[in-house]
């Protein structure tokens, strides 16, 4: 090698050399449970040299969060000993803001859906109510059957094979509806179990925990940019599907996969089934009014019809909407809201109370009855749901804009806690944060 | 870790397990010993035939689950319900209640009623095939539980068309198009179209009878065989009054306060001719339960077609529900359903 040929190798040595030096380099801190393996984490590696990026692990079951950060030292996240950008996931980005004041090599925080006010459902794992909204589910349906066959009274004719249609009903719920809430409590109950044990890291992760308390006033002097998931309806439907998909979401193949959806056919069977059982419990009870005429002692058995379909519709009811309102108010994403509201309700034309009326003393049950639907208005304070990952509020993710301090707050919609990180809008902040200047000063400071 | 998540998961499955044990035992029993004919409703290869019944409904119903209050449900309230109630806080502030003008809070969204208007139409066929349509035309602004949430389910979202045909549920959107599609096992309807038309000719012979003969229809059920326990109690007004015991599955008996051992039994109150139902009740001892109250109405389309001319059945128009029920933390309440029909009908053709 002649002397020129070697002076040019050493300038592109040295400028490579400055140039790594130069760049900051990103660091991965994944959530709770996420050392485990295979982790949905792992993927991020492949895209990463030793020098611009590290997914690193850390014990974060047993661990509080100050513990986490303390073990994870500059020389074990940082042999090389860049500037560095934390980028952590839920819990990973307590850690990270935990790491803050003992590694002055880093340089910024990104955190996505990180309790940084706490978690309102591991206090309600914990406590055990928020597998309520489930049983909930299975206790009105279980109802609704044992009304449904206490009226059928089955197995005499000719009952029996009037409310054939009802029988069938019953039996294709049970195999969608009653399984499928099986399995979201069975499969959110998994991802949380976690939780449901008190360890330092989930009593640090309670809103009312010293560690949020103490957080509340910590000064973050690096740029901070904080995301939180904003899911649409159906939430607890949507985290369910991710988890219950956990496998194929660590496989770096399904990276920009979504599966959120994936239990929205169980609801939409759920909800066609109850409806084709309500129609059932209607066509039956018009049914047996014949049998009823010639037997009177069926005028019973068809109220009790009458009386299953209610609870039917109740379900409905249920699985369309109360289930996950409750389900929201488990994550904290409730709040009561003085709000004016009108519903309507069936209103007699004449004042006259409802058991004289029926009692044939003022008019004769063959008597037209006139009525109408009449809009009543109420004020009330009402629990309103708002906006939640699945997991997590925004309201518990979000960290004020304090004075002095770098901090953006950004909302990424339809993403659920447990996409963040590995889907492919989440991928797309993180690189503009690191690549652009889109988000104005908090990511030209991150570059 | 491992160890901890497979614990919790297997005490999770075992109680959804035995949840589904038991309702799978439930059906089995009731379906095998009901020797009910289930059949793969491939029912595209099979011929139809004529239409044999037609059943129609148009039905708008509101529903809530309220606090028991001493004006609205005087009624329900007994010493071991009001016991109950006042070891609630929220239950006692809404027991005195008064005027439905204050302002107050809504403890749980169960409170506030949903309105729904709903459209059905079954078809059974002279092989047993059935089909039905289902139509949520609920308007869309009507339910303003759809604004307490920031994120609620959009219109496309929606289930508002159901269809069970050619042995397949198909739900369509507000917006018309299909979400969801399964193959639904059907049941024929042979047996029951069989027994239907057996009853309905009975009931026409029966009240072809009563014209002829003078005897009424209370005298010929009086001598009828009447299950055990049961009574027969005419009133001043000429209203029939049914009573008769309920049997409950006791292992997941719906009814009942706990600790009552009293069987529950029905009350059906029935106009003179016996022939529609004014009024119905389900108690337990003295402690009333469920109380439903009908209005009839002159509405062609709440009288079935065999029954158009001058017999007097006819489906209710509006029909108004009270039932006692209790919450997680065993708080009494009320479960109000209140319903008009448009249309409520069966057409017969045979």
């Amino acid at each position: 090698m002649n002397q020129k040929k070697y002076m040019l190798l050493c300038l592109l040595v040295l400028v490579i050399i400055s140039s790594v030096n130069g760049q900051k380099k990103v660091v991965w801190l994944h959530g709770l449970q996420g050392d485990q393996t295979p982790s949905t984490w792992d993927m991020y590696q492949t895209h990463f040299t030793s020098t611009n990026g590290q997914v690193v692990k850390y014990a974060s079951v047993f661990n509080s969060v100050k513990s986490a950060a303390a073990s994870l030292t500059n020389e074990k996240i940082n042999p090389s000993n860049q500037d560095i950008i934390l980028v952590g996931h839920s819990m990973g980005g307590l850690v990270s803001r935990s790491m803050l004041p003992n590694n002055s090599k880093i340089k910024g925080l990104i955190s996505a859906g990180s309790p940084n006010q706490g978690s309102n459902l591991i206090a309600n794992a914990i406590n055990g109510k928020v597998f309520n909204v489930f049983e909930t589910g299975v206790s009105k349906s279980s109802v609704a059957i044992d009304k449904s066959l206490t009226a059928a009274v089955f197995c005499a004719p000719p009952v029996s094979t009037i409310a054939a249609p009802v029988a069938l009903g019953l039996n294709a719920f049970k195999n969608t509806a009653l399984v499928g809430l099986g399995v979201a409590k069975s499969v959110i109950g998994d991802a949380i179990s976690v939780y449901t044990t008190i360890t330092p890291c989930t009593q640090d992760l309670l809103p009312s925990s010293s560690y949020v308390k103490e957080s509340q006033s910590q000064y973050i002097n690096v740029p901070y940019l904080n995301i939180y998931g904003a899911e649409d309806y159906w939430q607890v439907v949507r985290i369910a599907g991710s988890f219950l998909n956990m496998d194929k979401v660590k496989k770096a193949e399904n990276m920009d996969v979504s599966y959120d959806e994936s239990c929205f056919p169980t609801m939409y069977s759920a909800l066609s089934i109850t409806s084709q059982i309500q129609t059932a419990h209607n066509d039956v009870y018009q049914a047996l009014v014949y049998p009823a005429i010639v037997m009177p002692w069926i005028w019973a058995t068809r109220e009790l019809v009458l009386s299953a379909r209610y609870d039917w519709d109740g379900v409905y009811r249920y699985l369309e909407t109360d289930m996950h309102n409750n389900f929201a108010s488990m994550v904290g994403a409730n709040a009561y809201e003085l709000r004016s509201y009108c519903v309507e309700e069936w209103v007699e034309d004449d004042n006259l109370p409802l058991l004289e009326r029926v009692s044939g003393k003022i008019i004769s049950p063959s008597q037209p009855t006139t009525g109408h639907w009449e809009r009543v208005c109420h004020t009330s304070y009402v629990p309103v749901t708002l906006e939640h990952d699945g997991i997590l509020t925004s309201k518990a993710v979000i960290v004020p804009e304090s004075k002095g301090m770098k901090i953006m707050n950004v909302r990424v919609p339809h993403v659920n806690h447990q996409e963040m990180g590995n889907q492919i809008e989440m991928r797309k902040i993180f690189e503009k944060a690191y690549n652009s200047d889109q988000y104005g000063q908090i990511f030209n400071l991150l570059k | 870790m491992k160890k901890i998540n497979e614990y919790l998961t297997a005490i999770l499955e075992t109680q959804i397990n035995r949840l589904l044990l038991l309702v799978s035992v439930i059906f089995s029993l009731t379906l095998s010993s009901c020797n009910n004919n289930i059949l793969d409703n491939s029912n595209s290869k099979i011929e139809k035939g004529d239409v044999a019944i037609e059943i129609f409904s148009h039905i708008q119903s509101a529903n809530r689950t309220e606090f028991i209050n001493k004006n609205k449900h005087s009624d329900f309230i007994s010493d071991k319900v009001l016991s109950l109630v006042s070891s609630n806080k929220q239950a006692m502030m809404r027991l005195n209640k008064i005027g439905a003008n204050e302002i107050d809070t809504i403890v749980s969204l169960e409170e506030i009623p949903i309105y729904k208007e709903t459209i059905t139409a079954t078809k059974i066929y002279s092989s047993g095939i059935m089909e039905s349509e289902i139509q949520d035309v609920t308007p869309d602004d009507m339910n303003p539980i759809n604004s307490f949430t920031a994120n609620p389910l959009p219109i496309e979202s929606t289930i508002k068309k159901t269809i069970i045909e050619g042995g397949m549920i198909k739900s369509y959107s507000g917006i018309g198009e299909l979400i969801h599609s399964e193959s639904y096992v059907g049941q024929n309807m042979k047996q029951f179209l069989d027994t239907v038309k057996y009853y309905v000719a009975l009931s026409e012979e029966s009240q072809e009878k009563k014209q002829m003969n003078s005897e009424s229809q209370l005298n010929k059920i009086k001598k009828q065989k009447m299950p055990a326990g049961a009574k027969i109690i005419e009133l001043s007004n000429g209203n029939v009054v049914l009573e008769q015991f309920i049997e409950t599955n006791k292992n997941t008996a719906s009814f009942s306060i706990k600790g009552s051992s009293e069987r529950l039994r029905t009350r059906t109150e029935l106009n003179p001719e016996m022939t529609k139902t004014i009024k119905f009740e389900i108690l337990q001892g003295e402690q009333l339960f469920e109380r439903r109250t009908y209005f009839y109405s002159e509405n062609k389309l709440l009288k079935n077609s065999k029954y158009a001319v001058n017999l007097p059945n006819e489906n209710p128009e509006v029909v108004k529900s009270e039932v006692l029920v209790f919450n997680r933390q065993g708080v009494p309440m009320i479960k109000t359903t209140q319903e008009r029909y448009l249309r409520n009908q069966m057409i017969f053709h045979f």
